[in-house]
Parts: C-alpha cells; sequence; structure tokens
C-alpha cells in the first residue's frame, strides 16, 4: 500500500505539491494517505517563478485557499497574459501580446481567417480577444464585486515565490496535516529493487516512505543524485544560459501595475518585467556566449532606468541566477518521481515553471496508485506524457524566436538560425504556411500550449502565410467578422466598469473579495 | 451639485422640508438599500435581497419597488403607498458627517444637510426642522432616529452577513418575473438564504444563530421573496 508520500524540498515546487496531494488525499480521519515534506534548512530557494498561468485559481480553490488571503499575503497582482516588446524587429513600436482569454470563435468560425479578411490592420490578440486592450489600459480582469477565483477574463497571477511558498507551508501544515520537517536529508537507503526505502536525517532519525518526491531543485538530489537518471541538455534549442533578477521598487503606493508579464528583446537575449503589488521584478535572461555577465548587467540596468532614472537604476541589488536548460531523462524511477526544477528548467519565457509543477503534482494525484506493485505502469504513463510536454515547451518557446525578423546582433543571427528550430516545430510551421493552427493541431487533449496560443504568437510576429489557401465553408467568414466587430465594440464597455489593477488590489486589501 | 451644510439652528431656524414623496424629489428609485434594524418592517412590505456593493464588493440589504430603472411602483399621486419606508429614503436630505473637534482624536458624527434638494421648502408647505424657540421639532427628531438606523446599519449589517457567509448561507439566484403584457424582468445579481442549508444547520449552531437575533432575519429574508408577486401584480395593473 502507498500509505506514505515523502516531499524533499521546501520551494514553491515542493509546497504547491503538498498541497495539491494533502487537499485530495490526505488530512482527513479516515484518510489512507500521510505526507510529509522535508526541508533542509541549509538551502535557499531560489524564487523567482513570479508567474503564474490561470490553471493556479483551480489549484488553489481546490487546495482551499482564500484568493482574498492570496492576494494580500504574496504580494500578489493579476496577470493577464505575457507583452512581447521588440522580437519581430526591434522597432520603436514593436510589440504584440500573447493573452490569456483564447480567441473569439467557434465550431464553425476559423478567427484567424476572418481577421485577415476584414481586420488585417489590426494585431491579431486586439481583433480577437478582449484582453490585450484592457490590459494595455492597466485595467483589471475582474470587479470586485466578482467571486474569489471568478473573472471577467481569464486571468493568472504576479506573486511573490517566497511569500508564495510561506502561505503555501502555513496552509498545509495548520489544514492540510501535511507533517513538515526542517531537516538536511544526509543519506539515502534503496531497496534491492532500487526503490527508495528510507531517508536519513541529518540529526540521525530516519524518514522511510512509499513514494518520494524530488523538488529539491537543479541539484536533484534523490532522481539524478542517488538514482542517477541524467539530465538532458536543450541548450541547442535554448540558448539563453544566464540570467540576472533586480527587484525594483514601485515610486509610491499608487504606481501602476502592469497587468501582463512584460518580455522585452534585448541584444543578447530579453528581459522579463513582472508587476506584484509590492513591487517589481525584473531580469534578463541572456546567453554568456553572446554577452558577458558585467555587460548584460549594464543593459539591465539601462532598461530599468527608462522606468526609475539612472541614479535609482544604479543603486538596486542584483542578482545572477545560472539557467541549465534541459530536464532529466525520465521523470519517474520506481517510487520517485521529480517536480520543479529537480525535473528541467527552460527559460521563464511563458511562465511555465509553476504550471509544470501544477502538472506534475496533479497527475501524481489522479494516478497514484494504491499498490506499489501498479507504480510501474503510473511511472510508464507520466514520463510519456511529461516527455512530450518538455518537447511541446521546447518548441513553442523556439516559435517566438524564429519567426523573429532581427539580425541586429550575433545573438539574434544564432538563436534564428535555422539549425537551431526543432524538426517538429518547423514541420508545424510548414503546415500553417497554407492554413492557421487549429486544435487537432495538438495530439493531447490537456496541451500544455494550446493552438490559440501558436496563433497568438505567430500572428503577433507577423507570420507570413501563404496566398494560396483552401476555401473552406468551415471557416465561416462572415460569422467571424462579425464577431471580431462585436469584440471591438465591448472594448469601451468593460473599461468603464473594470478598475485599474492597482486599485482593485488595493480595494480587495480593505474589503476582500467574497467567496460566492 | 449638492450643497451639503453643517445643520444649526440660527442659518436653519425657519427651515421646513417637504416630506411628501414623489418622483418630482426623487423617489422614483427601484430600490434602496435597507438595514438589519428594518427587515422587520421591511420584509412585510419589499422583497429583500442581497446584493454586492459595486464599490466594495461587501453585501448589502436591499429593498425592491420596481422592475425598472426609475420604477417605484409604491409611488402614487397620493405619496408612496406603504407602511414603513426604508430610513435611507426618509433621512433625505439629511446626513451625517464627521467633524474632528479641537484638540480631540475621535471624529463627531454632526447632523448635515444638502440645500441643493428639491425636498427644501421655499413655501409655508413642509415640516419644520425646528420649533420656534429654536429647539428640534418632532420631525427632527426623527430624522435622527432615522439617521441612527443608517449610522449603526453598516456596522450590524457587516455582523449579519460574516455570520450568513461563515454558515455559506448565502447563494445567488436568478430573479426572473413575467408580466401579462408579455415583457419579463431578469436580474442574477441578486442573492438570497440558500433554505436547504439553513434548515441542515445543527442545534449548536441554530442556536448562536437565534440568540445572535440573525435566524429570525434570515427566516424573515426568504418571507419577503413573496412580496415580488405582489409587486408583479402592481406592475401588472399599470398596463
Amino acid at each position: 500500500m502507498i500509505k506514505h508520500i515523502v516531499i524533499v524540498g521546501g520551494g514553491t515546487a515542493g509546497w504547491l505539491t503538498a498541497g495539491i496531494l494533502a487537499a485530495e488525499l490526505a488530512g482527513g480521519a479516515e484518510s489512507s494517505v500521510r505526507i510529509t515534506l522535508i526541508e533542509s534548512p541549509d538551502v535557499a530557494a531560489i524564487g523567482v517563478g513570479e508567474g503564474t498561468w490561470p490553471t493556479m485559481r483551480t489549484t488553489l480553490m481546490k487546495i482551499g485557499l482564500s484568493e482574498t488571503e492570496f492576494i494580500r499575503e504574496c504580494g500578489t497582482s493579476f496577470k493577464q497574459g505575457s507583452k512581447f516588446v521588440g522580437w519581430k524587429t526591434g522597432a520603436e513600436n514593436d510589440a504584440y501580446y500573447h493573452p490569456f482569454t483564447p480567441p473569439l470563435g467557434s465550431a464553425g468560425v476559423n478567427i484567424a481567417a476572418a481577421w485577415k479578411k476584414g481586420f488585417g490592420e489590426l494585431p491579431f490578440a486586439d481583433a480577437v480577444c478582449l484582453q490585450s486592450q484592457i490590459s494595455e489600459l492597466g485595467l483589471a480582469p475582474k470587479q470586485i464585486t466578482a467571486a474569489e477565483y471568478a473573472g471577467s477574463l481569464n486571468y493568472g497571477y504576479h506573486l511573490d515565490a517566497g511569500k508564495f511558498s510561506g502561505l503555501l507551508q502555513r496552509h498545509c501544515v495548520s489544514k492540510l496535516g501535511v507533517v513538515h520537517i526542517l531537516e538536511h536529508v544526509s543519506q539515502i537507503k534503496s531497496t534491492d529493487v532500487g526503490d527508495i526505502e528510507s531517508l536519513l536525517m541529518s540529526g540521525g532519525r530516519k524518514v522511510a516512505g512509499d513514494l518520494f518526491i524530488d523538488c529539491t531543485g537543479s541539484s536533484c538530489l534523490l532522481l539524478g543524485q542517488h538514482m542517477g537518471v541524467p539530465f538532458v541538455d536543450q541548450s541547442a534549442h535554448s540558448i539563453n544560459d544566464s540570467a540576472i533578477a533586480i527587484q525594483v521598487p514601485y515610486a509610491d503606493e499608487d504606481s501602476a501595475i502592469a497587468s501582463s508579464t512584460i518580455a522585452t528583446a534585448q541584444s543578447a537575449g530579453w528581459t522579463w518585467d513582472i508587476g506584484l503589488s509590492t513591487r517589481r521584478g525584473v531580469g534578463y535572461v541572456y546567453s554568456s556566449s553572446h554577452i558577458n555577465h558585467d555587460d548584460a548587467e549594464k543593459e539591465l540596468r539601462q532598461h530599468i532606468a527608462k522606468s526609475v532614472g539612472v541614479d535609482k537604476a544604479e543603486e538596486l541589488a542584483a542578482r545572477r541566477i545560472p539557467i541549465k536548460a534541459g530536464h532529466r531523462a525520465k521523470f519517474w524511477q520506481n517510487n520517485c518521481v521529480a517536480v520543479g526544477m529537480a525535473a528541467g528548467f527552460i527559460e521563464p519565457l511563458e511562465a511555465s515553471a509553476l504550471a509544470l509543477v501544477e502538472l506534475s503534482a496533479n497527475m501524481i494525484r489522479d494516478e497514484l496508485p494504491v499498490s506499489r506493485d501498479a507504480l510501474p505502469i503510473v511511472e510508464k504513463r507520466f514520463n510519456k506524457v511529461f516527455s512530450y510536454r518538455w518537447e511541446r515547451i521546447i518548441e513553442f518557446l523556439k516559435l517566438h524566436y524564429v519567426l523573429s525578423e532581427r539580425r541586429d546582433t550575433e545573438y539574434w543571427r544564432d538563436v534564428t538560425s535555422p539549425n537551431s528550430v526543432p524538426e517538429g516545430l518547423q514541420e508545424l510551421l510548414d503546415l500553417w504556411t497554407y492554413r492557421e493552427p487549429y486544435y487537432n493541431d495538438m495530439l493531447h487533449c490537456e496541451e500544455i500550449f494550446p493552438a490559440a496560443s501558436y496563433e497568438y504568437v505567430l500572428f503577433g510576429m507577423g507570420f507570413k502565410q501563404s496566398s494560396e489557401r483552401a476555401v473552406r465553408k468551415s471557416d465561416g467568414i462572415a460569422g467571424g467578422i462579425a464577431m471580431i466587430e462585436n469584440n471591438l465594440r465591448s472594448v469601451d464597455r468593460y473599461a468603464k466598469v473594470l478598475l485599474s489593477n492597482r486599485e482593485l488590489i488595493k480595494r480587495i486589501n480593505t474589503h476582500g473579495l467574497q467567496r460566492i | 451639485m449638492p450643497d451639503v451644510k453643517m445643520l444649526n439652528n440660527v442659518d436653519h431656524q425657519d427651515l421646513r422640508i417637504i416630506t411628501k414623496k414623489s418622483a418630482a424629489y426623487g423617489d422614483n428609485v427601484i430600490g434602496s438599500l435597507i438595514f438589519p434594524a428594518e427587515i422587520a418592517q421591511a420584509h412585510k412590505e419589499y422583497p429583500i435581497y442581497f446584493q454586492k456593493s459595486p464599490e466594495t464588493g461587501e453585501f448589502q440589504l436591499v429593498a425592491l419597488f420596481g422592475f425598472a430603472d426609475k420604477e417605484n411602483l409604491f409611488l402614487t399621486d397620493d405619496g408612496w403607498q406603504a407602511d414603513c419606508i426604508p430610513a435611507l429614503i426618509q433621512r433625505e436630505p439629511f446626513m451625517i458627517g464627521f467633524q474632528t473637534e479641537k484638540g480631540a482624536d475621535e471624529k463627531k458624527a454632526v447632523l448635515h444637510i444638502d440645500m441643493d434638494s428639491p425636498r427644501i421648502s421655499n413655501t409655508e408647505e413642509g415640516e419644520r426642522v425646528f420649533l420656534e424657540n429654536g429647539g428640534n421639532s418632532p420631525y427632527l427628531d426623527h430624522i435622527n432616529k432615522m439617521l441612527s438606523v443608517v449610522h449603526g446599519g453598516f456596522e450590524s449589517c457587516k455582523a449579519l452577513f460574516s455570520a450568513f457567509l461563515e454558515l455559506e448561507l448565502i447563494e445567488p439566484f436568478v430573479l426572473e418575473v413575467e408580466f401579462k403584457d408579455g415583457t419579463q424582468f431578469k436580474t442574477d445579481q441578486y442573492y438570497t438564504i440558500n433554505q436547504d442549508k439553513l434548515l441542515a444547520l445543527d442545534d449548536t449552531t441554530v442556536g448562536k444563530l437565534h440568540r445572535s437575533g440573525h435566524l429570525q432575519l434570515a427566516y424573515m429574508v426568504l418571507q419577503s421573496l413573496s412580496n415580488v408577486k405582489r409587486l408583479a401584480k402592481k406592475r401588472n395593473a399599470l398596463s
């Protein structure tokens, strides 16, 4: 029987996994599973995963956290998608949105075809969705009268990763019955068949378990170091190997909070700009073979200076973080599964890190067998699903680069080179020259990036399709055009009732959101 | 533009207020906020719902008078045809303002009046605010009572809803009314008590809810829902 799940690692990945599993399996008097989380007091969490997907709303709701509490305690603000600046040409007004709300449309309407036919001069996202314009106006995706986790538009969050794991920890321990051990793992003991039998703590105590979840970050203590599952390097498709992060304070407590992550292309990579309610998190992800660390920091400070001035930008503390793009060859072996950075890491261009933690923990929760005997089957299924997901993430991130027309630095010449494009992505691009992406292009029903995401990036980047195309009745052009017209009319209506991102958070701090 | 002045028996010695209820004085409203102390009377006349404040998202009590903007079906040529009128409406054109006296930390509630209100009488019509000797008129005493209902109402409202929310007794619903002329009124902005959940409360909880006075209010709110039929009848009688 699988009765005791032991999670090693107390960062966001560990506590989020603990919460997801415990909310479903543990805590009650009748529950058959115990959950223990072991956190080393000597290892600091990386804590730069500050953007989530909309999936986090369902996750937190299931864990039983109040959205009001989460917003008040984690420096949280509302994220409505990503804005990519300077990726196509690097010219002054070069920007496009990848919002969380999918394009309009329904069965029988090819909205991209309608956009091209009637509104080609408008940005794709603006034509087929409200959210890019709402976000550009600095407005929040929901009203103060909306219930917790409900919104007028789809949304995720910007959050302070350190505060977030703290909140999850308190909730897991006090409400969900997770046992927290604050000790260092000094030794790992295996059984004859290679399962992990128990962990020896630095204090001498032994913790035995039936399933071990490795949330130890890039050190990958259990699955990598102990079990020897190799790391698969993906730097050929994702050449950025370094990051520098700087926390930028707001001018005052009324400063506007951007409601999308702003990813701006730079000379040798890109910068993120994440507006929390308490501060901004800004950072530069770059390729150290194209720019040295000092020059990268200088470029980052220049970028920050544009919003806060040179003097302020110079005095803020910077932190360097190495990036090793890639993932484990397998994510699950025997009775050990890796979640979070232990499983792998790729540059945070689409904030996939926390989403992958949620997906991994969800699958462990849903497929957890009662008996050890069934573990090999779950292991196989889990590895298949997550190998596929990593492949898709790598391809989708690469899509952001390959369509760029920038050749202004060695970096942009290298990242756009055809050799660096994964084969699967190249095939899709060839297909999409003659038609728009649609849901069947993606093979799984729970796709990490749906066809809609590809459309936002493709058309945002000005992807050129062939003028030769089949006329299909199912395109429903007239219906699509009517939908777009209606969408454009709706912007003002929404803009009138939605508060700014800042104002909504202030009101939530004062009045809270209702649960219903 | 409201012209709000602090009330005093020098400037306002001869002031008279028109208390007649009419569209001309802005009484043609679809509904009004009410407060827990008013439920006992109001539930006999009006459907009482819960709604979220558009400013704060917090729950409020609202009594419904009509089905369209500016429709108050209780309003006739002879005034407001009901035994009780919400305090927030009766108090007009008076309001409470806050004043910090020199040397004092606490803010003091002081009576104010909107001198731009159409209820300010320019003739002999209306109720005197002050007696000839400068003392409060019975009318002003009544206004003070109404304002204390409003003033204390925000706190008691908070307590009421926090009790209801804690027990998860509140549920949204769709209010749908069809009229004889074939038209329809439909809204999903209201909430009410979930009767099944109320009935399922355990004895200890019921006891607590009873002693706090909230149980009785929950039942009165539920009873008030039948008033929507009477309200629809008034509307049907118009066409």
